[in-house]
């Protein structure tokens, strides 16, 4: 436990890879949000207008 | 696979205030900044946990993994970094955001909402998901918000992060 660095209170998660009970330490998405680095920058209007492209190419209604 | 689809079961907590979050408020903390949404934002977003079940349909998944596969793509990354896994870790772990699957009326709902004219999908799940699940819908999306009151669906429902604080009150 103290090479994980876990402490009470801490998140976990359990998973099962094979034949292996693997337990990883995990941040909630809003802590991760503030401490993270950031590696790309984007506005709402620029993530709203391309979603609306990527949605576009599938509902389509040209053949 | 039983514990995947266990975790987006809806669980309600009766003394929380249930949010849908648009995805924008997600994107950083898959290391994706987001100009309009400052450190205090989500310090305050951050704050409210203990009184509000934040909640995220999974459909709108997939615009968060498309987004950040386009940012990884730009910088000539062959994956994606390892800040966007550990955030899809996080959010899939069901930690501070409830990942839910969407119920069949708000479906319906979201498909109504195409139909008469907003072109994105996603947006229509979420607020449909809020509507039918008796929750509130936090975006930052205008043009949304102006789609939905030219055509005379509440917005009593539609916050930002700003109103956090006067949802519990009222909650």
């Amino acid at each position: 436990m103290k090479q994980l660095g876990l402490k009470e209170g801490y998140n976990i998660v359990f998973r099962i890879e094979n034949d292996r009970l693997i337990v990883e330490k995990v941040k909630d998405p809003w802590t991760l949000a503030l401490q993270t680095h950031k590696w790309a920058e984007t506005t709402v209007k620029e993530f709203e207008r391309e979603s609306e492209e990527l949605q576009e190419a599938y509902t389509s209604e040209k053949d | 696979m039983r514990e995947s689809l266990r975790s987006c079961r809806r669980r309600t907590h009766p003394k929380k205030t249930r949010v849908v979050v648009d995805s924008t408020y997600l994107l950083p903390s898959l290391g994706i900044s987001i100009k309009n949404l400052k450190t205090e934002d989500v310090q305050l977003i951050s704050k409210f946990r203990e009184n509000i079940e934040y909640c995220y349909p999974a459909p709108l998944l997939t615009e968060l993994v498309a987004k950040a596969a386009k940012e990884a793509s730009k910088k000539k990354l062959k994956s994606l970094p390892g800040e966007a896994v550990e955030g899809f870790k996080a959010l899939l772990a069901g930690l501070g955001v409830a990942v839910e699957l969407p119920d069949p009326n708000g479906l319906m709902l979201a498909a109504e909402l195409w139909i008469k004219g907003h072109r994105d999908i996603m947006d229509n799940i979420a607020y449909a998901h809020a509507v039918k699940t008796q929750a509130y819908f936090m975006t930052m999306d205008d043009a949304f918000k102006h789609f939905l009151s030219e055509k005379d669906y509440t917005l009593d429902i539609v916050i930002t992060h700003l109103d956090l604080k006067n949802v519990i009150k009222n909650g």
